[in-house]
């Protein structure tokens, strides 16, 4: 690709995706500092990776790829930090918190559940569910993350209810 | 109820508010892609200083120290750590921009099983090739003490094999931790195929 090529695909792409990708760094990182890194790192290697980029996947889908795996990076470079380790949203368990009824889960506290959520998952099903939040159909979830469609739903599934359990719980307090 | 997480209000919790990325000019993005092979250079320069420190003191050791085995000693561990020093450079691959451009399963996992090769092989590239010169110079160390004797010589012997092999026993466990994630994606999530 020339470089003229290489430059107008990024700025399209920092144009059409930029909030999306600040949305998904915060669902990498939590200190803010870092996250402004990841943020930069995540443009320097989507600028590099559009030099190959040749149209056999949407514009969409390559963005997505190139800004999850830099934030993998980013995660296993500060796995240390990480004291709890990451499991998969199977072994994720909300039981032992307390749970919130909810009329009181106003969009600041629900948020903060999805958060704490994601901030638990390992990679793969962290993935998923940004991308899931970020409304990318289903098709699409599994062309960038590279597992099955089937999977991808059975995630989301897992995801959506363990949110509904949790605050359904808060409403028989 | 059972409609209070559906698509619909998760997308709008999610996207609400004003998130925004800084963008980089365009001159600052090109100019920080040149300079990413020197990340990783940064991150090995600490691991290369170390070495040359522990390059400076042996080779003054083969000068000044009395007595064959502790100069031959000195020599192999002189070797041992320019052999580590290489594997270090050869292992440690810079960022590849088209490699980020695959599937993010597969990335991930070409990274999991990227460090548990290196975890798992510790023994052959890193603490292999310094053993036979920790040995040496240890037993060079036992005679110049008159420490012959077969408790004190196992003595001399036992502090390098049980610190490199607490260090075997730590990457092997990380090692299988690691192994045991590559099984969890591997089981958990079925690819499209793409990755493999």
């Amino acid at each position: 690709m020339q470089s003229s090529e290489q430059d107008r695909q990024f700025s399209e792409a920092i144009t059409r995706f930029g909030p999306a990708l600040a949305r998904m760094a915060r669902g990498y990182e939590a200190d803010a500092d870092l996250r402004r890194d990841l943020e930069q790192d995540i443009q320097v290697a989507l600028w590099q990776s559009l030099a190959g980029f040749d149209g056999r996947c949407s514009l969409s889908t390559w963005v997505w790829r190139v800004a999850h795996n830099r934030a993998t990076s980013h995660m296993l470079a500060h796995r240390r930090r990480n004291a709890r380790g990451w499991a998969s949203i199977e072994d994720v368990d909300l039981a032992a918190e307390t749970p919130s009824p909810f009329d009181a889960a106003e969009n600041d506290q629900a948020m903060a559940l999805i958060l704490s959520i994601i901030d638990r998952l390992d990679p793969p099903d962290r993935q998923i569910l940004l991308l899931y939040l970020e409304g990318v159909a289903g098709a699409e979830i599994g062309e960038v993350t590279g597992v099955s469609p089937d999977a991808v739903a059975t995630k989301i599934h897992r995801f959506k209810a363990m949110l509904t359990r949790r605050f359904a719980t808060g409403d028989a307090l | 109820m059972t409609d209070a997480f559906d698509d619909r209000r998760l997308h709008g919790l999610w996207q609400h508010g004003d998130a925004a990325l800084a963008p980089l000019p365009l001159d600052e993005v090109k100019r920080r892609a040149v300079r990413l092979g020197g990340i990783v250079q940064r991150r090995n320069r600490l691991e290369y200083a170390a070495s040359a420190i522990v390059l400076a003191a042996f080779a003054l050791y083969a000068i000044i120290l009395p007595g064959v085995l502790l100069k031959l000693g000195s020599l192999l561990v002189i070797a041992g750590v320019l052999v580590v020093v290489w594997q270090l450079a050869r292992r440690t691959s810079r960022p590849d921009p088209g490699a980020e451009a695959a599937d993010v399963r597969g990335f991930y996992r070409a990274r999991l099983v990227r460090e548990e090769h290196m975890l798992a092989r510790v023994g052959l590239w890193y603490l292999g090739p310094l053993l036979p010169g920790l040995l040496t110079f240890m037993t060079g160390q036992a005679i110049l003490l008159g420490r012959t004797d077969p408790l004190g010589l196992t003595l001399f012997l036992a502090l390098p094999l049980l610190l490199f092999g607490g260090i075997w026993l730590l990457n092997r466990r990380a090692a299988a931790m690691l192994r045991a994630q590559i099984d969890r994606i591997d089981r958990a999530a079925p690819s499209t195929g793409e990755s493999e």
